[in-house]
């Protein structure tokens, strides 16, 4: 092996290793300064921690007692049971229940876990970046307006949202897929990045995916002229395809419970959610303050909860926006239709999850829209879409930039690095000062964790499951041996 | 050809989208009434222990619009009675109503409500006191067309603005012609209206929360607002005295605080907006007007376009420019600032070497534009920026004593006290005549140097929006940032370093600095301001007037940003341009950081209202009621208080505005009175309304007006507010130098535009 690293070194010239070196170096400190509060005996109060401890710990219980085949935990929530299993996925979880049940405290599996999480967020969207701009510093600069972000730094303590933060790992997936389909379309896997991203989205937040099969939809009207291309219809068919097939089990479990009538599938039915939105003064601030409000709408911004995408995005849309109105004829159609597709796909999302986006006018549409628009409880979680779109747009500007003069493009992009990892280290030391904290070593310690502990019923397998997971199991093995078969015979192509 | 047929169409459809909109306007409504059975106790308001009880009448089903609420109703408890109109399903933004307070003096309150939707279940609330006597008559609603009339305003604003931008487009279309010169001006052009338009932004982030922030003057300047909309819409122009004051009893602020900028608020409210809307509105106009102003002035001093966008930067995001607006709201400071560099322009120009020039002839006009803006909103900032213009006079007394610039100051004083005449005469005539807390020893006595800043306040990296201010014994714990951000004084720092170096060689810029220094100490703790009071007479007064020594940080920050356009200049034009681009970086890095730290705390902590109603505020927040009547107990002004002498009967009253109408008997022989719910200033006037006898009116009982009623006279008395003659004698000669001034302002453009062209023909042959 370091045979293998000597031969590696010394393959790359002195440049390329520095490079390497500054880019990993980079998105270690992305990685560190995402995960700062996690390094402290302690853990950050967020809104939803308790709940996302009695999760870890209910399936580790789940675990021990029945194995992995869980499918609900009913007395969770009396008198009819919220089931997790459908309603917020599992998958993921199962990597700090194993910790838990390896000996690690509940509170060192959550931290390892969440730092598990930062660095794969890093590591994938590094590489999507990367490739879809063909530049490593593009890469780094879309790392950390994405990973580094106040949006989710927000998530990942203020609010603990564990469900949607994991899902953030997997939205750059559906960003890349989306691109390769629509604008590069040279790459007959092109769906497979899509159809990871959504199922690991829908394994993670259902909301999220929900929200992003939304825009993706945006999307694909955005391109419709592209559908008169055979590959178009042809990837956007195996997605949807793919994207059942390998969720099965996954979307039966789904339809069984919401059918069976026995748990509760909205709890929050009939409420109005418009008064929750965010300020347009909150979108963009740089120094957010560690508050508790979610009531914007009544409270206004006074001890408002840091929810917001940061100034260093908005610094990225401006500069989109100088470009254009001052330098606009000189830049191809291209690059300026692209940036604007960016542009309005992240500002459609900011609208939707503002206070002045009418929400409660389309409640009262009727029952079936009502009960959709109260199961999103807030607007602002659209604004992981805002994220990623501005994220993209941040790195396109880098490039016209880039077009006009490197130097600007360079002191650009780290303006953008630092007052983002500035700003967010600011957020974080401010919630370290502000949040409550806890200490959990013990299931026992967990507040209101005594509902775990009353255990969980175990459904008896339907046949149908199993037949769905063998599908499952079967059109993954099938995708991935039908992969390597490809590559083997281009890579055979290739050498000849 | 395609976008001109579009053009043609977007005008078509503007023409079609507007009349329909104007005949709105002329839509009458039904009017829908309540009787009292209508109304129901809530029986959930009985049963709870707060001590007050609801009753409830359902409107109905309503459209979008705005509509006119009447209650009627008789209590005898004061202010502690309230009202609202409210409906339970209603969408976040679906109604916009407020909740008024009830008087013991009246039997009728009424209020706008707007509804953006359709809506089910609208109902009025009235919920009073158990233990009072509330006995509710009925109500009645009625659509209005401000609604109508709210949407008309809107489209043609936008109208206007897109209109504008199609002709900016198409006459720069007729300028395609490919030149390397023009191509690099436009994108300059462009690249500056972008920043600009940033600034404005930037400086404007709170407004975009839709509520205004509780700032200390908020309610007092809400309530001019409202004032003036009453006192236009009772036929008094311009408003002298505004009705809607303390219960109806009036208050002269109009007199000593000009309130001109506040008629386009005030027409907005006519309009049809919620007060709250058109104030927000206000602020934003102040800052596009700061950055306007400042751009066109330090652009026009320096003549290099990028120093002038720093200098606008520094000057529009200084902290004690945003503390005005947002923390203390002191609405004149704010509006005056804008103007500022504008007068600081002008003071420039009257001090050029060269006095021969034609510009040189009409700098008096730059000069009384921007010195009678000042006049019209802050009379306090004409106080200071007359001693810096005093103390420049000094240090540029040669410049000064010149026969050119003489003539040019002495025009410019005659037409600035013609113009605002107006205002001025009436002033001083209160301010002389009128027993008022701002005349009174009260006000003359208050010592100001304890509200001084201290050093980390002016010297301090960030500003957090505290709101207290107290004595310098109170420490600085939740202080209002004192400061005009650290941008500023590495300003003076940099510009001091720049000095020591000798690449300073502008004498007008070492004076700024100075001055700006001697600015930074006079806002301090450390002046010795009371020292001075003691000096007495005019002195003590003027400095009194002052309030705050804090005030003095707006020269300052003027100053300040006149050296940041003159600390540009200098270093590009260096041949190493690394403190120029050190300077840059750091200044706006440093302002955009302190600017949304202060930001960020402002809207973090500070309580704000949601205002759509004047009602809803209250009538009786006079800040520190300075132009009450001295020794007035506010407690006592209540609506619809007559007091009578034994032999006087009052048979009707009815009020409107500033004046009232009563039919009253002396049944004696003697002379009684009628003391009226009117507090009493100079000028108000009494006359029989057939005969036009004239009744004398003197001051009452707790500073009310009092009418004496001859001997066995019986009929109707008019008492209203009137202006003296000499005051319609100013206003006349206001206008007649305003036509005048506009008329040399017309000759002298046309006259350069004139010159210009031959210059240029001259050039091209």
């Amino acid at each position: 092996m370091l045979k293998l690293a000597k031969e590696q070194k010394d393959k790359i010239s002195g440049a390329e290793r520095e490079k390497l070196i500054n880019i990993r170096l980079a998105c270690l400190i992305i990685i560190l300064v995402a995960s700062l509060p996690l390094f402290t005996d302690f853990l950050i109060s967020g809104t939803k921690l308790s709940y996302q401890l009695i999760r870890m710990e209910a399936l580790k219980n789940g675990l021990q007692q029945y194995g992995l085949h869980l499918w609900a935990k009913p007395e969770w929530v009396q008198p009819l049971g919220l089931s997790f299993a459908f309603y917020y996925g599992d998958t993921f979880l199962y990597i700090p229940a194993i910790l838990n049940l390896l000996g690690f405290s509940v509170m060192a599996s959550y931290r390892i876990f969440l730092i598990v999480i930062n660095i794969t967020t890093v590591t994938v969207t590094y590489h999507v970046f990367r490739k879809m701009f063909q530049d490593e510093y593009v890469g780094v600069l879309g790392t950390a307006l994405y990973s580094a972000s106040i949006y989710r730094m927000f998530l990942l303590y203020g609010e603990a949202e564990l469900g949607e933060t994991m899902a953030l790992v997997f939205l750059p997936l559906v960003l890349y897929g989306c691109y390769l389909i629509f604008m590069k379309q040279d790459s007959k896997w092109a769906y497979i990045w899509v159809v990871i991203g959504l199922t690991g989205m829908l394994r993670s937040h259902v909301l999220s995916t929900c929200i992003t099969l939304l825009f993706v939809l945006a999307v694909a009207l955005i391109h419709i002229k592209q559908y008169r291309c055979k590959y178009v219809w042809i990837q956007t068919g195996l997605t949807g395809v793919s994207f059942v097939l390998f969720n099965l089990n996954y979307l039966y479990t789904m339809y069984r419970y919401m059918t069976c009538g026995m748990y509760l599938l909205n709890p929050l039915q009939g409420q109005m959610i418009q008064a929750k939105g965010i300020h347009l003064a909150q979108l963009f601030m740089c120094f957010y303050q560690a508050g508790g409000s979610h009531e914007f709408g009544t409270t206004g911004i006074i001890n408002a909860a840091p929810v917001g995408l940061g100034v260093s995005l908005l610094m990225a849309v401006l500069a989109f926006l100088y470009l254009l109105f001052v330098y606009g004829d000189t830049y191809t159609n291209k690059v300026k239709i692209n940036g604007y597709k960016v542009f309005f796909v992240g500002l459609a999302a900011c609208y939707l999850s503002a206070l002045c986006f009418p929400w409660d006018r389309i409640f009262k549409l009727g029952s079936g829209v009502a009960d959709v628009i109260s199961m999103m409880q807030e607007p602002w979680h659209f604004l992981q879409i805002g994220l990623i779109a501005f994220s993209a747009l941040a790195c396109i500007v880098y490039g016209m930039l880039k077009e006009k003069n490197a130097c600007y493009s360079k002191i650009y992009g780290v303006v953008l690095v630092v007052s983002t990892l500035l700003f967010s280290s600011y957020l974080a030391a401010n919630m370290l000062f502000t949040y409550d904290f806890v200490r959990v070593n013990a299931a026992e310690e967990i507040p209101y964790g005594e509902i775990a502990g009353m255990g969980v019923q175990v459904e008896m397998m339907h046949t149908s499951w199993y037949l769905c997971t063998i599908i499952v199991v079967a059109s993954v093995v099938a995708t991935v041996l039908m992969y390597r078969k490809d590559r083997k015979r281009v890579k055979q192509r290739d050498e000849l | 050809m395609k976008k001109n047929k579009f053009i043609k169409y977007f005008y078509i459809i503007q023409v079609f989208l507007l009349c329909f909109l104007a005949i709105g306007i002329f839509k009458k409504h039904e009017l829908i009434s309540f009787t009292k059975e209508y109304f129901e106790i809530v029986q959930e308001s009985v049963t709870d222990d707060d001590g007050y009880q609801c009753e409830r009448a359902v409107f109905g089903m309503f459209a979008p619009g705005v509509y006119k609420v009447n209650l009627y109703y008789e209590t005898d408890a004061d202010m502690s009675n309230v009202w609202s109109v409210k409906a339970d399903n209603a969408s976040y933004d679906g109604i916009y109503a407020n909740t008024c307070m009830l008087y013991s003096g009246k039997q009728q309150a009424d209020m706008y409500v707007w509804l953006t939707e359709n809506t089910h279940d609208l109902y009025i609330e009235v919920k009073y006191e158990q233990e009072c006597q509330m006995e509710i008559h009925g109500a009645d609603i009625q659509k209005t067309s401000m609604g109508s009339q709210m949407l008309l305003s809107v489209f043609v604003v936008f109208f206007l603005i897109a209109d504008l931008c199609i002709w900016y487009v198409l006459c720069h279309r007729k300028e395609n012609v490919y030149n390397f010169e023009i191509e690099k001006t436009v994108r300059e052009q462009k690249a500056i209206f972008f920043i600009l338009l940033l600034i404005v932004m930037a400086a404007s982030l709170p407004l975009f929360t839709g509520y205004q922030i509780a700032a200390a003057d908020t309610g007092f300047h809400l309530l001019r607002i409202e004032g003036i909309r009453e006192g236009l819409l009772t036929g008094q122009f311009p408003v002298r005295m505004q009705p809607n004051w303390l219960q109806g009893y009036g208050y002269a602020t109009g007199i000593f605080y000009c309130d001109t900028y506040l008629y386009i608020p005030a027409l907005l409210r006519m309009i049809g907006f919620p007060v709250g809307l058109t104030y927000l509105f206000y602020k934003l106009l102040v800052n596009i007007v700061t950055v306007v102003l400042s751009y066109y002035s330090f652009s026009k001093m320096f003549e290099n376009k990028w120093a002038a966008v720093m200098g606008t930067m520094l000057y529009t995001l200084n902290i004690y420019r945003l503390v005005c607006m947002y923390l203390k709201d002191h609405l004149g400071q704010y509006t005056a600032m804008a103007f500022l560099p504008l007068l600081a322009y002008s003071i420039w120009r009257l001090l050029k070497e060269d006095t021969e020039t034609k510009e040189y002839k009409n700098n008096w006009i730059i000069l009384t534009i921007a010195a009678t803006l000042i006049v019209q909103c802050h009379i306090l900032t004409c106080e200071l920026a007359l001693l810096f213009c005093f103390i420049i006079g000094i240090v540029f007394i040669r410049q000064i004593f010149r026969k050119e610039t003489m003539k040019q100051l002495v025009m410019a004083v005659v037409a600035i006290i013609g113009i605002n005449a107006w205002f001025l005469i009436p002033f001083l005539d209160y301010m002389s005549a009128q027993q008022l807390n701002i005349t009174g020893e009260v006000v003359y006595t208050r010592t100001i140097q304890g509200y001084g800043s201290l050093l980390p306040q002016l010297f301090g990296g960030f500003a957090f929006a505290g709101g207290v201010d107290l004595d310098v014994s109170g420490g600085m714990q939740g202080e209002i940032p004192f400061t005009l951000g650290i941008s500023l004084v590495l300003t003076l720092i940099y510009f001091l370093y720049l000095w020591i170096c000798g690449k300073v060689d502008n004498r007008k810029m070492k004076a700024c600095a100075v001055l700006s220094i001697l600015a930074l100490f006079m806002s301090t703790v450390y002046f010795p301001w009371n020292t001075i009071q003691l000096m007495g007479g005019t002195v003590s007064k003027l400095v009194s007037a002052l309030q705050y020594p804090t005030r003095m940080l707006e020269m300052a920050a003027l100053f300040l940003s006149l050296l940041a356009c003159s600390c540009v200049l200098l270093t590009c034009k260096a041949e190493k341009k690394d403190g120029f681009y050190c300077y840059i970086g750091i200044t706006v890095v440093a302002t955009v950081l302190i600017t949304e730290m202060f930001f960020s705390t402002l809207l973090n902590r500070s309580p704000f209202y949601k205002l759509y109603e004047a009602d809803a505020m209250g009538n009786a927040y006079l800040s520190g009621k300075e132009y009450l009547p001295i020794g007035t107990d506010e407690s006592l002004l209540k609506e619809g208080r007559y007091i009578v002498s034994d032999q006087i009967l009052l048979a009707q009253t009815s009020k409107n505005g500033t004046g009232i109408e009563l039919t009253c008997t002396n049944t004696g022989v003697e002379q009684g009175y009628v003391e009226v719910p009117l507090l009493y200033y100079k000028g108000y006037q009494a006359q029989d309304s057939q005969s036009k006898q004239s009744f004398e009116t003197t001051i009452g009982d707790n500073n009310v007006v009092r009418v004496n009623i001859p001997g066995e006279y019986s009929g109707n008395v008019v008492i209203d507010f009137v202006s003296p003659w000499y005051w319609h004698m100013a206003e006349i000669i206001s206008i007649v130098f305003l036509i005048g001034f506009i008329v040399m302002w017309n000759v002298s453009l046309r006259k350069d535009c004139v010159e210009n062209a031959q210059v240029s023909q001259r050039t091209k042959r």
